[in-house]
């Protein structure tokens, strides 16, 4: 009836050792304190949009922030601020993976709520978690719409549906650092240098009608993609 | 109300078909109008009422409404 995408990646076979546990206990700390006192560095600044936050998180308990994978590391830590200081959740997606349990545990020190599944291996359970997480704890759930895999900047339907299904909108973002480490990852994601700016723009909600079919859903997908680029170049072009 | 009729009560609802209506052929997408939207929906509101959990590749196999009677009345097996 309904399934994720097919084939899926092939999964991790890393194990669940004590030693790999234990570095990750110890990792976990380490990892989240860097990238703290890394973003604690930058300076932020949002030069589009911010009434639409501000409306968007009025009207609706929740909803579903989205940009590119690429911008994970900075975004996500600057929508748990953004969302913490307004006494909002943001929740993620993390994979079930061992590695999955390093991420978990620094999202969980951050803050973040956590729903473990795949995007790719159990896609439309992991979107009903997603839901009932968002109405048992109002939480709004992080999309990175063209992860976890790509292709990088094109945009697949995991949000759209989830905004669907919850009737709260999907909140476009692009965040975009001055300066960044690129690492050579299937997104080129960007990792902000110390206190390099980091420029936020949010654009225009995207409600999604409760009976809207797959093919009404389709102008909602190339919209929302079309938005996030059009954001990730304007910030991209300010001098 | 049996879980049969919860389960029919579900897809009525999520299908706009009316439960007397409803056939143990009928294919949820060509006869229901089942898309993906409607499919989501359809697996959380069988979830609540039924509190049951329907993993993917379970959700994958139903193709009718028989497939989701049967499930609903074993979903262990």
């Amino acid at each position: 009836m309904l399934a994720g995408p097919d084939p899926a990646p092939p999964a991790s076979q890393r194990k669940r050792t004590k030693l790999r546990r234990g570095v990750y206990a110890l990792a976990a700390p380490l990892l989240f304190a860097l990238a703290r006192g890394l973003w604690a560095t930058c300076r932020v600044r949002v030069v589009e949009g911010e009434e639409l936050l501000e409306t968007t998180l009025r009207g609706h308990p929740t909803c579903v922030p989205t940009f590119w994978h690429e911008q994970l590391i900075g975004g996500a830590i600057f929508l748990v601020d953004t969302l913490r200081v307004r006494k909002r959740e943001l929740a993620f997606l993390v994979s079930p993976s061992v590695d999955g349990d390093l991420v978990t545990s620094i999202v969980e020190r951050a803050g973040g709520r956590v729903v473990r599944g795949s995007a790719t291996r159990s896609g439309v359970k992991s979107l009903r978690d997603l839901y009932r997480l968002m109405r048992k704890h109002s939480a709004s759930p992080l999309f990175t719409p063209d992860g976890p895999v790509g292709p990088p900047r094109k945009c697949k339907l995991g949000a759209i549906l989830l905004a669907q299904l919850s009737g709260t909108p999907v909140l476009p973002i692009a965040l975009v650092p001055r300066q960044a480490w690129r690492l050579s990852t299937w997104d080129r994601l960007q990792v902000p240098l110390p206190f390099t700016r980091v420029e936020v723009a949010f654009g225009a909600p995207v409600s999604v009608p409760a009976e809207a079919t797959t093919e009404e859903l389709e102008p909602l997908r190339v919209a929302l993609e079309a938005e996030l680029e059009r954001l990730r170049r304007r910030v991209d072009a300010r001098p | 109300m049996s879980t049969r009729e919860d389960a029919l009560e579900v897809l009525a609802s999520v299908s706009k078909i009316p439960v007397e209506e409803l056939r143990p052929e009928m294919h949820l997408v060509a006869d229901l109008s089942i898309d993906s939207p409607r499919a989501l929906r359809l697996l959380v509101e069988l979830e609540d009422a039924l509190e049951i959990e329907i993993e993917d590749e379970q959700a994958a196999n139903l193709k009718t409404v028989g497939d989701v009677l049967e499930f609903v009345e074993n979903p262990g097996s």
